[in-house]
């Protein structure tokens, strides 16, 4: 089997929604000697791209989308530690984002799609889950050295949470080293640029492109 | 799902004694010479200088059993073919005599009939197809027109109005092409049409005549009583009943005598609701609703089909026009009418716009999952998975919830369900401007399947045929 069939395999496994099928691909991936980074990028990544394509256009449902993102993970996390044994990990992600719902909210289904798009977009995301203190997000976004700090508020009573995470990290001056996000249903364009966030999305789709937008203008001024 | 039934039984009873009380007592005007023959064989008491003919009670119950409790509406695709009774539930467009594009209304056209027809034929939800009338043609023959402009642009049953008692036997010859020969389309109607009682109680000739000489051909007969109440009609709800009821059946009974076994569609359905401030007959209003609701009722009772119209009073498509035809639809399919149509209609079924009809496409997409209604069973009360799941878990990666959700949640096209941001970037069209645009959509892209060119020759044919015995006379 040709190198182009093996990634045409795990394109495939991930569109058909797959996860045994993209496993299988992966290890015959592995076995025919092909870049793992170049599997998950031309691969498994790219059929990720077709199916976010199909639901941005409509064609088909969010939990179409859930489970071919379950497909990719599964050949991800098989492909994994062939990437660690030869260092190139680096390669692996385009940016690292520290994800979750802020203090005092426990909605999470809206955060929860932001981290399959942002994965979908090939970011490391650490999904830190709903009810999450301000210094929750900033520790560990300190301990991955992330590029991103996204937060997620569904009720008009938590989007001060998201103002307190830019308050923090400007006090501590720490504020350059990260790029802010804000998102959930009562959070506007208007209220991100109140609290100077530096992103704001509509939904989960919009939320991974505007990610790595951000990243993109910020490698370019550093 | 239960029908939503406005009637008591009782009620119902007392309708049906009225109605018959009304045609023994004082009877029907039957403008129709063979009818009053028939009705005088069949032991009415008839006065053929007034043509009036008195109907008792006996007659008009064993007559209206021989009218079957199901009509067959056959299409030009079988797929499309139309069963039209029992717990089935039809939508159609409108037939119309104007067309209004903005604020500005005109008469239609053939050329507005094709594009009509070219549209319903593309919606999802129409289920078969109705004429506008064609201005431009001489009134002598613009059926036969119509006919044709439909035939040519849809695979779905041609619902058709005749205004004229010389044109049916050139539509029983262009429908005999159309299916292989008479006795096929005496198997496989593949148009029906309806005529109107002139309340209070008279049946015209024309109706009369056309109904005749269709009969033998199983041409389904759409029978209506269209009683303005207050003007031609009780201005009370339940004595337009009675009245309507009357003329109703007694059209049914002129058609069971003309052939036993001629299906025939009750309605009731298409009232008009007189405003006496306007001095307008209204088809929009509530009282239009609880009478179309009633009259599916009153058809059940008799075992038989029947058929409402939805419209609007309002002169455009608007806000008034989206709620009345939506509040219409809802009660008249509820209630259990076979046909619901007026796909389009506005301007109390005078008028339609094109953007009208995409909207009720919606509408209906929407009803008809209403009248799906809840489906219990196991697999849908889906207690494992509940278990499965859990507290505080998800049903988004659940094989059930894509099993399901195309069967659970209706589907539409125009109607607006994205976030706010996605509307703005769509270019943020009001439902109107979304309508304009799959008009436009649909008659660019919807070829419907062309009619056989050999069958278009034919049909051509008997036109200049028929225009030149009608025309030149």
């Amino acid at each position: 089997m040709t190198e182009e069939a093996v990634l045409e395999k795990l394109r495939k496994a991930v569109v058909t929604y797959d996860a045994e099928a993209a496993k299988e691909a992966a290890k015959e991936s592995l076995e025919k000697g092909v870049d793992p980074v170049k599997a998950i990028h031309e691969g498994l990544a790219k059929g990720m791209e077709v199916v976010s394509r199909l639901f941005e256009n409509e064609e088909i449902f969010l939990p179409h989308l859930l489970l071919a993102a379950d497909a990719m993970k599964a050949g991800v996390e098989l492909l994994t530690p062939a990437i660690l044994e030869q260092k190139k990990m680096d390669e692996l992600y385009s940016g690292t984002v520290v994800l979750g719902t802020v203090q005092g909210d426990i909605h999470e289904i809206g955060a929860s799609l932001v981290k399959v798009f942002l994965e979908a977009a090939g970011f490391k995301v650490y999904y830190l889950g709903r009810d999450i203190p301000v210094e929750d997000f900033i520790a560990r976004a300190e301990e991955v050295n992330a590029d991103i700090i996204a937060s997620s508020a569904l009720m008009t009573s938590t989007m001060p949470e998201q103002r307190k995470i830019e308050e923090t990290l400007r006090k501590r001056g720490i504020r350059d080293r990260f790029i802010t996000m804000v998102g959930g249903s009562p959070v506007s364009r208007e209220w991100a640029e109140k609290i100077s966030a530096d992103g704001y999305a509509p939904d989960a789709v919009e939320a991974a492109k505007v990610a790595a937008k951000l990243l993109r203008e910020k490698e370019v001024s550093t | 799902m239960k029908y939503l039934e406005l009637l008591t039984q009782d009620d119902v009873e007392e309708i049906h004694l009225a109605s018959v009380h009304v045609l023994e007592h004082v009877g029907v005007k039957v403008n129709h010479d063979r009818a009053l023959k028939l009705l005088d064989n069949a032991g009415a008491s008839v006065d053929y200088k007034g043509k009036i003919a008195k109907i008792p009670p006996y007659l008009v119950e064993d007559l209206v059993k021989y009218a079957p409790s199901e009509a067959f509406h056959a299409a030009r695709d079988p797929k499309n073919d139309m069963r039209v009774g029992g717990k089935r539930v039809f939508f159609g467009p409108s037939n119309a005599m104007y067309v209004v594009e903005g604020k500005k209304r005109r008469e239609t056209t053939k050329e507005d009939l094709v594009r009509w027809t070219r549209l319903n034929d593309g919606l999802e939800n129409v289920d078969f197809c109705n004429r506008l009338r064609a201005a431009d043609v001489s009134p002598v023959v613009c059926s036969l027109y119509e006919f044709v402009a439909m035939a040519n642009n849809t695979t779905k049953h041609l619902r058709h109005s005749l205004v004229n008692a010389l044109v049916p036997k050139y539509l029983i010859e262009m429908a005999s092409v159309l299916v292989g020969g008479e006795e096929e389309l005496r198997k496989r109607p593949m148009f029906s049409f309806g005529y109107c009682a002139t309340s209070p109680l008279i049946w015209d000739w024309d109706a009369l005549e056309n109904f005749s000489v269709t009969a033998d051909y199983n041409i389904p007969a759409h029978i209506f009583s269209v009683p303005m109440n207050g003007a031609t009609s009780p201005v009370t709800v339940a004595g337009t009943l009675v009245l309507a009821n009357a003329e109703t059946l007694s059209g049914i009974v002129i058609n069971q005598l003309y052939k036993k076994g001629r299906p025939c569609i009750y309605s009731n359905g298409a009232p008009r609701c007189f405003d006496l401030r306007t001095a307008q007959a209204l088809s929009g209003s509530p009282e239009v609703a609880l009478i179309a609701a009633a009259s599916a009722q009153l058809a059940r009772y008799y075992g038989l089909p029947s058929l409402a119209w939805m419209s609007s009073d309002s002169k455009i498509t608007d806000e008034q026009a989206a709620y009345e035809s939506s509040l219409l639809g809802l009660i008249m399919s509820m209630s259990g009418n076979n046909i619901v149509w007026g796909v389009g209609s506005i301007e109390s079924e005078s008028s339609i716009t094109f953007e009208q009809a995409v909207i009720d496409n919606d509408m209906i997409g929407a009803l008809r999952r209403v009248m799906r209604g809840i489906d219990v069973t196991d697999d849908t009360l889906a207690l494992d998975l509940i278990k499965k799941v859990g507290i505080g878990g998800s049903y988004l990666r659940e094989k059930h919830t894509i099993q399901y959700y195309t069967k659970e949640v209706a589907e539409l096209r125009v109607t607006d369900r994205h976030s706010k941001e996605k509307w703005d970037k769509l270019g943020a069209k009001s439902m109107m401007e979304r309508a304009k645009g799959r008009v436009e959509e649909i008659l660019r892209e919807h070829v419907p399947e062309p009619l056989d060119s050999d069958i278009q020759k034919q049909l051509a044919k008997i036109i200049k045929k028929a225009e030149k015995e009608l025309l030149q006379s």
